[in-house]
């Protein structure tokens, strides 16, 4: 007797139909994936490789790749320094109005990058109080290098700032309290421990404010037209001579702003892996 | 004091507040009994310095720990970790308190060896010694290389006792840190932490809601519910003598019978063999005042045996309380059986059939002999017992 006919009759169609929906989920998932590499996809067939030595060799056309990555290299900098305490003081609740931090760090997450510009204007703008305070520095949050760092700042600081936070959240604080109660003061314990375990989280965070840090564009056309960056390269090159001339320009964004989040990522799947265990 | 632990305590939690006042000299072992959510844990949270006291102060071994002159009033205040206005509070990681608690808490990242050393200073030559000397007394010698995340659970707790053990303290806290283990892995780590304490010359308190674990570790014990300190005696006394009603539920008493008699209750010597050794009524005559209409007695399924009224002089015991009672159920219990009596009070009391006994019909009548048992008044205060006094 073959086990199919042993089976009551509705167990027979219950298996054909769980494998249909595996089926069916995996073409689903295979189609996502698909459309999400799409565009990259197309990026690569419709370049020209001349056309992109020309454009690439062209005298200057490198600068902008030279300013966004100094201005995202700053931007980075200023995260890291000031919103890597921020978020570990979020994650062991050390703040009051716990909620009112959380919902002002998720402010500029929450607003088009747009707008985040056009609000930067009327903050640090040269004619408000902000405005002249910074010049009295010799800064000027309108289309200078410091205006790119600020616009970048602002539109990745929610994305590091509460990725950080995750990961701090992530490390149990009873091992902390461990640590300070077997003789560690607590730089030595952030040190040994709350820093390795943090490590994949706060790499994750950080590429992950990187790659929007060097993408940022819609604060930056508002304040900091000038210098260009790589997108603001794109954008004008995209007005002046049209779609495929500003491809050149859009590989190379692609090919800076990759590398970093891609290895970020992979070594904290590959740590978390390690570290996943109930102690 | 000088040495050992002093605390004297107050700490507000979300439900009632938490009070507690002990002393544990160097070598000791002081057990706090009681079912979860009594404030056990608090006070143990509150001498390592994970949390602030409102009032009190905690001394080890002469130095102040924390203090706090008066009542914290403000719910804030009372949230903080740090110590508020005129408060003191040493910073955990100077305190020399050695913590073990039910999770345990090791670093994921670092190898067994790493962890075990890790309150050890490393560049000195008695950092490896020390943790080698702790891996082969909790039995971890073979898994120094290896990382927690591939150990079971009873590893896990041997690797963090060995953890505490290799680092400096100067008192060891235990929150029901055996729990979750075998019965024989935790028999033999309970022996050797009290031989390690008692070999350091350190204190130790343990917080358990198991009263056999609490006995058999601890030199004194301190049970307690709701945030309050009811009784602190030894771990005998507390079970023997319970100092009210709620007290001799929690260690175990099952049914409390009325009695109803004004005559002075004299209780004959009863035979030393029958009583366990250092009762102090083994082998004298007692007597106990004369109990009022109100009086309860304390029932305890270890210190009543059922007997047949024709038998009692002829088996061995004399002497005792004998109460009448109905057999409500009995079932097979090990080797013999287990009777579950009905006392006068509406209660059940769990009772060892003696052996040779004929099983008994449900709902029939039977008799308890208890002896020397604890008398409670009607407020559920423990009545005072001249027995005792020697």
């Amino acid at each position: 007797m073959t086990p199919d006919a042993a089976l009551p009759p509705y167990g027979a169609s219950m298996q054909r139909r769980a494998r249909a929906s595996n089926v069916a989920a995996l073409l689903a998932s295979v189609v996502v994936w698909l459309a999400l590499l799409g565009p990259l996809g197309a990026l690569l067939v419709h370049i020209s490789p001349t056309a992109t030595r020309e454009a690439l060799g062209a005298p200057g056309a490198l600068t902008p790749l030279v300013t966004s990555v100094e201005a995202s290299l700053v931007a980075l900098a200023v995260l890291v320094v000031a919103g890597t305490p921020l978020a570990w003081m979020m994650a062991r609740e050390r703040l009051p109005l716990p909620r009112l931090v959380e919902a002002g760090v998720l402010v500029p997450l929450l607003m088009p990058p747009l707008v985040i510009g056009l609000l930067l204007v009327f903050f640090l703008g040269p004619a408000t109080p902000l405005g002249g305070a910074l010049s009295h520095l010799h800064l000027s949050a309108s289309n200078t290098f410091f205006a790119l760092v600020v616009a970048e700042v602002y539109e990745a600081a929610p994305y590091y700032v509460l990725g950080a936070q995750s990961a701090f959240a992530s490390v149990a604080v009873e091992l902390e309290e461990n640590a300070a109660l077997l003789g560690d003061p607590w730089r030595r314990t952030l040190r040994r421990v709350t820093l390795p375990l943090a490590a994949p989280g706060l790499a994750t965070a950080l590429a992950t404010g990187w790659a929007r840090a060097i993408g940022a564009f819609g604060a930056v056309i508002v304040i900091a037209y000038h210098p260009y960056g790589l997108p603001m390269q794109i954008w004008v090159t995209l007005q002046q001579s049209g779609l495929a001339a500003a491809l050149p320009f859009a590989l190379l964004l692609v090919l800076v702003s990759l590398p970093l989040p891609l290895l970020a990522f992979s070594w904290s799947a590959r740590s978390r892996v390690g570290t996943r265990v109930a102690t | 004091m000088t040495s050992g632990l002093d605390v004297d305590v107050r700490v507000t939690r979300r439900h009632f507040e938490v009070c507690a006042r002990f002393e544990v000299p160097p070598g000791e072992r002081f057990g706090l009994f009681g079912p979860s959510g009594a404030g056990k844990s608090t006070v143990l949270s509150a001498i390592a310095g994970l949390v602030g006291i409102d009032s009190g102060r905690i001394v080890l071994a002469g130095r102040v720990l924390s203090a706090a002159p008066a009542a914290r009033t403000t719910a804030r205040a009372r949230r903080s970790r740090s110590a508020g206005a005129g408060a003191f509070k040493v910073p955990l990681h100077m305190r020399r308190v050695g913590l073990l608690r039910q999770n345990a808490g090791l670093f994921p990242h670092m190898t067994v060896a790493a962890n075990i050393g890790y309150g050890t200073d490393p560049s000195t030559e008695d950092s490896a010694h020390a943790v080698g000397h702790a891996a082969r007394l909790v039995g971890v010698e073979n898994l120094l290389d290896a990382h927690p995340g591939a150990l079971s659970g009873g590893q896990r707790q041997r690797v963090a006792l060995a953890r505490v053990l290799a680092s400096r303290f100067e008192v060891l806290l235990l929150d029901e840190p055996f729990s979750g283990l075998d019965s024989a892995l935790r028999v033999r780590l309970a022996s050797l932490t009290a031989e390690e304490v008692s070999s350091r010359a350190v204190p130790a308190v343990l917080v358990t809601h198991d009263l056999a674990e609490a006995q058999s570790f601890c030199s004194q014990v301190g049970v307690m519910d709701r945030g309050e300190l009811l009784q602190v005696g030894d771990p005998l006394e507390v079970v023997l003598r319970p100092a009210s009603v709620p007290v001799a539920r929690m260690v175990g008493y099952r049914a409390f019978v009325p009695l109803a008699t004004t005559l002075p209750v004299t209780f004959p010597a009863a035979p030393a063999r029958s009583l366990p050794l250092g009762s102090p009524a083994a082998g004298k005559p007692f007597t106990r005042p004369g109990p009022s209409a109100h009086c309860l007695v304390g029932l305890h399924p270890d210190r009543i045996t059922m007997v047949d009224e024709a038998d009692a002089s002829t088996a061995g015991i004399s002497g005792g309380l004998q109460i009448g009672a109905r057999v409500a159920s009995c079932r097979p219990a090990g080797a013999g059986f287990e009777v579950d009596v009905a006392t006068p009070d509406g209660s059940t009391v769990p009772c060892r059939l003696p052996t040779g006994r004929q099983v008994p019909q449900n709902g029939d009548p039977c008799t308890i002999l208890v002896v020397d048992p604890p008398l409670f008044d009607g407020d559920g205060r423990a009545r005072p017992s001249q027995g005792m006094e020697s």
